[in-house]
């Protein structure tokens, strides 16, 4: 195994100005890929505007505007397995605090292709952890606190996926997933972002770093 | 990619739709961002409340970053935090706001720069009775001179200006001037006070009720305690002033308290089986001009792909006897924090340009839409 992740990854802050790519009105998250060597150098880079939203976020939004706590939902959020989920609000809920080793929630990394669509409850294919062929190791989530400049406010989450599976690893789809307790007390996950990007191959020992730049701009 | 459009409805008594306007909205702004953080990382963060004072959130067991649906007017929004940690917000203080204000939005903004307040009235002229405890359950009395002061307490359900506080008492010799004074914290300083003659009370110990007229008129604030305090700082154990009380007070504002060191500590005048509160009544006026805040009301989203929106709304009654000109809308959201504590913080800002008139008697419906595109 030539690349291990590290349990807290340093926040990777790529640009010191807040880079904008939404137009005033928009809320939605910049997507930053950056693809590191063994040595940490940079080897490529990718920043986009991410696109997709899918279904589960504005339920997700929804609840959190108007439930209270302790309280039941109507079941109307699909689960990351595809079940709908009657939610229940606590600590739990909306968080994407994904420890190391962790692959059910955070950001996610997949191989699917696919367009996003509004129904899309899961990654087409996800990209397992672990060393096997064809895995990423993943990191613990971490976030960049919430900034502002003139016009443009942002937080940022981060995860380092890292290849020790002895060849390439192609990603091809990366999501946010979150957490929740539903009734009756189980955890579930649920997709709020899916985007699909043009192939980036990791090769084996070089780590992949994502970050969701969730902005808005007046 | 969520956008959301803001749309302004002017209604007549019947509901009759006078004006709409309709634009996308434009400022979600920082404060936005940091509710969000706390859902997402589950990390103490710290906020710039709508006040202006920097607020810790969390979400720790049942914290609702990010609560919008809201009851009407002052009505209590009371909710938890930690185990059986209640938070209370009035309603008006989260949702949709509307204001005068026509600075443009910046990411940096906390609160619309001029928030209409929520009432429901126009502006009073004569005082009306808020608090009050008029029954005697056990007849009791307490008697008040040099350092020995007394204290009893009301919390204020009607946010309103204090003109009057109404006493029954007697004297007993001549306890010289009685000093009867407004307190937010019993020990604290007074923020009113009176003076009457303690020499011309009665001597009948039935007491007569006397009226306490303040010369200023503070502002009492909905679901805040107040204390009345009173002494009579020349008097002592033969010439005093006694004050008429239920000796199994059944008020759910408070209950009396005694001080032997004029105010400077108090001790509660209850035991196993009594508590004691003053025979007394406040009186004030509403001067505030507002509009009158309905619900805040969060309906469920709607999907037609590519589409997914839901609707967060809100009336606004004009009864100010004025008109109102709308030149900004926000929203306010509720944060908390575990040890029992909640605040408002806006999370967006809309300037809307030109103004709108509500007439008196008119209806403002405002409703945000925020919706998902794929």
């Amino acid at each position: 195994m030539d690349a291990q992740v590290k349990a807290r990854p340093k926040l990777q802050v790529i640009n010191d100005e807040i880079l904008q790519l939404l137009v005033p009105g928009e809320v939605g998250a910049v997507l930053e890929l950056a693809l590191k060597d063994k040595d940490g150098k940079v080897t490529q880079r990718r920043i986009m505007k991410s696109k997709s939203f899918v279904r589960q976020f504005l339920p997700m939004l929804w609840l959190k505007c108007q439930l209270l706590d302790g309280q039941n939902a109507p079941s109307i959020l699909y689960s990351t397995d595809g079940d709908p989920s009657s939610m229940r609000n606590s600590t739990l809920f909306m968080a994407c605090n994904a420890p190391i080793n962790n692959d059910d929630y955070g950001i996610l990394a997949g191989s699917g292709s696919t367009s996003p669509t509004l129904a899309d409850y899961a990654l087409e294919t996800l990209i397992e952890h672990g060393t096997g062929s064809g895995q990423l190791q993943y990191s613990a989530v971490t976030f960049g606190a919430p900034s502002s400049d003139a016009t443009t406010s942002q937080f940022t989450i981060t995860r380092d996926f890292a290849n020790g599976s002895g060849a390439d690893v192609v990603v091809r789809e990366i999501g946010l997933a979150v957490r929740a307790y539903t009734a009756p007390y189980v955890d579930t996950y649920h997709l709020l972002i899916r985007d699909v990007v043009s192939a980036i191959t990791v090769p084996n020992g070089q780590t992949l770093t994502i970050n969701y730049r969730i902005q808005t701009v007046v | 990619m969520l956008t959301a459009r803001l749309v302004l409805e002017r209604l007549n008594k019947e509901e009759r739709m006078l004006e709409r306007r309709e634009q996308v909205s434009r400022s979600f702004v920082k404060q936005l961002f940091g509710l969000l953080y706390v859902a997402h990382s589950n990390a103490v963060y710290g906020m710039t409340d709508i006040n202006g004072n920097t607020r810790n959130v969390d979400k720790s067991y049942q914290g609702v970053p990010l609560l919008i649906a809201a009851p009407p007017g002052d009505t209590d929004l009371a909710s938890y935090t930690r185990y059986d940690n209640i938070v209370h917000i009035a309603g008006n203080q989260v949702g949709i706001q509307v204001g005068t204000g026509t600075s443009a939005a910046t990411p940096a903004d906390y609160a619309l720069a001029s928030r209409i307040p929520h009432s429901s009235h126009i502006p009073e002229t004569v005082n009306s009775r808020g608090e009050f405890y008029l029954d005697q359950v056990t007849p009791g009395e307490y008697e008040f001179y040099g350092a020995t002061w007394y204290c009893t307490p009301f919390k204020c359900l009607w946010p309103h200006e204090l003109w009057r506080v109404r006493l029954k008492m007697y004297r007993e010799g001549l306890p010289g001037t009685v000093t009867i004074g407004i307190r937010t914290s019993r020990s604290g300083a007074d923020i009113v006070t009176a003076t009457l003659d303690g020499d011309a009370l009665t001597t009948d110990p039935a007491g007569q009720w006397v009226d306490i007229d303040f010369a200023s008129h503070p502002q009492l604030n909905f679901l805040t305690e107040y204390n009345i305090v009173m002494r009579a700082p020349g008097g002592n154990s033969t010439n005093s002033v006694h004050v008429i009380c239920d000796a199994d007070e059944v008020y759910a504002g408070g209950t009396n308290y005694y001080s032997s060191n004029s105010g400077g500590s108090w001790s509660i005048h209850a035991g196993s089986g009594y508590s004691y509160l003053c025979l007394f009544e406040e009186w004030g006026r509403d001067v505030s001009k507002g509009i009158e805040y309905g619900g805040c009301e969060v309906l469920m989203p709607t999907f037609a792909a590519p589409n997914g929106e839901f609707t967060i709304r809100r009336f606004f009654t004009n009864v100010s006897g004025g008109n109102w000109t709308i030149n900004e809308v926000g929203i306010y959201a509720l944060g908390t924090r575990y040890s029992d504590e909640c605040w408002s913080f806006c999370i967006a800002r809309d300037v809307v340009s030109p103004g709108i008139t509500v007439l008196n008697g008119e209806l403002l419906r405002v409703t945000y839409v925020p919706q998902i595109t794929v």
